[in-house]
């Protein structure tokens, strides 16, 4: 029960409470964070990560092999315009040719170097987005101990559950000249053994761990 | 074709004409004038096959010289280059010094011969190289160059053209082919040396100690290291060495004893 009188004291005063508590609450609502996803760690599955490569054999047949077991992480929000962070390895001592005695030929000194070289590395610095889980990725290319900027044309081919939680995968292309790279044996000395551009179609398969959606 | 031309015919053609102009030219009495052009004809031979080969920047990349755009690794197997070129330097030296004195030639002879093996194994790191590698090195070096000493120059550059064979045979099986042509190459200009040797009537033909058997021994020592560094499974990594070494002991006991025999089958007839 109120006094007559001071019927307008406790109007403003219930005013001003209302007034100062969307103040509060809009304050507030400002105050906190955006929600963003944060990016999972995708660690690469070896068995399902493999880089194909193709050179051209004698002016004649495009030659295909392929560096298996590649190791490294992915990481990525898996929005569909959020590009990934590619940070991957190969090991030369992984090629794999189908011939043994090419495998030697390709770790010896004339090509990958492997006793000095021994990996070649990709680690992504920026991306473009292309398209949905599209991207063109900017990333520093490591290979027979030079270090080159590369463009890399990357999709992600899918997110599925595995048993041991969720999987994603990945399919990059790109295509590089090696004597960029300081590997020239065979490309003019001897006569056009071997050609010089060099395409790679990577695929990448991992499970992700953290991370949340938004 | 060109290929071949460049990185082996040409080498061979360089080597052996330095050293036949020595050898068949007017100064072939002079001793100092053939261990020099022999000498420097095997390292130059290397040389050229290496550069051909490979580059020129990736000879100039392990000198104190500033190219320009060159982004290319430097490899370890390069100072292969670097070590002809630096034979190409003492070799000639050498040949000069020992003539200067000759009273000491042996002794200076046997300590260029560890000073070769010892520089090339200290200051040539090729992947892997640990403390018993590099012993290994300087042991193959100064085995090679001391066997190479004790035969004559026939029989030396026959030695050395056989253990470059060898070692390029080698390199083909274990996927260094650059390895195998430079081989070949060296294989090629002592062979043709052994062969311009027949028709000299130097009288330098029974010692070879001195420049030749240095610029042999540690060519041959550090192709055998380097080649031992990038073995695969293929060849077994004690093959190379087992060829730098083995083939010129065997040419020397071989010279030996086709000199001694002859001695005492004379001596023979004279008791009788």
């Amino acid at each position: 029960m109120t006094l007559p009188h001071a019927q307008p004291y406790v109007r403003f005063a219930r005013l001003t409470a209302a007034a100062l508590g969307m103040a509060t609450l809009s304050l507030g609502m400002a105050a906190a964070p955006s929600r963003t996803a944060d990016p999972a760690t995708i660690t690469l599955d070896p068995v399902h990560s493999v880089a194909l490569f193709r050179i051209q054999h004698l002016e004649a047949g495009l030659f295909w092999g392929r560096f298996n077991a590649l190791e490294g992480t992915v990481r990525w929000t898996m929005e569909p315009t959020a590009a990934p962070v590619f940070d991957i390895a190969a090991k030369i001592a992984n090629a794999d040719t189908g011939s043994e005695k090419l495998d030697g030929n390709l770790q010896g000194p004339n090509f990958f170097n492997a006793k000095e070289f021994p990996t070649i590395t990709f680690k992504s610095t920026g991306a473009t987005t292309v398209g949905d889980r599209h991207w063109m990725v900017k990333g520093d290319l490591t290979l027979h101990g030079v270090t080159k900027p590369v463009e890399v044309d990357c999709v992600a081919t899918g997110i599925g559950t595995g048993p041991a939680g969720t999987k994603v995968g990945f399919e990059c292309n790109l295509t590089l000249k090696r004597s960029d790279f300081g590997m020239k044996w065979g490309i003019e000395k001897p006569a056009k053994a071997l050609g010089d551009e060099v395409k790679l179609i990577i695929a990448l398969e991992g499970d992700a761990v953290g991370g949340t959606t938004p | 074709m060109s290929y071949l031309l460049s990185v082996v015919l040409l080498p061979i053609l360089v080597g052996s004409a330095l050293a036949g102009a020595a050898l068949l030219g007017p100064l072939r009495h002079r001793a100092v004038i053939i261990e020099c052009c022999v000498a420097y004809g095997l390292a130059i031979a290397f040389l050229i096959s290496f550069v051909h080969e490979v580059d020129l920047p990736a000879l100039l990349r392990q000198l104190p010289v500033e190219l320009k755009d060159d982004d290319a690794p430097f490899e370890r197997w390069h100072q292969l280059g670097l070590v002809a070129l630096l034979l190409t330097v003492v070799s000639p030296a050498l040949a000069l010094l020992t003539a200067g004195v000759p009273r000491h030639r042996r002794a200076l002879v046997i300590a260029a011969t560890l000073l070769c093996a010892c520089g090339v194994a200290v200051f040539v790191a090729f992947p892997g190289a640990s403390n018993g590698g590099r012993a290994l090195f300087a042991a193959t070096c100064a085995l090679s160059s001391g066997a190479i000493a004790m035969c004559g120059l026939r029989t030396a550059m026959c030695a050395l053209a056989v253990a470059c064979a060898g070692m390029a045979v080698c390199a083909v099986m274990t996927g260094f082919p650059s390895l195998a042509v430079m081989c070949v190459a060296l294989a090629g200009t002592a062979g043709s040396i052994a062969l311009v040797g027949c028709w000299s009537r130097s009288p330098r033909m029974h010692s070879v100690a001195g420049a030749i058997s240095v610029a042999s021994g540690t060519l041959l020592g550090t192709a055998a290291a380097c080649g031992a560094a990038y073995a695969s499974g293929n060849v077994p990594s004690w093959t190379w060495n087992a060829l730098a070494v083995g083939v010129p002991v065997a040419g020397a006991l071989l010279y030996r004893w086709t000199r001694v025999a002859p001695m005492n089958h004379a001596k023979m007839i004279d008791t009788n």
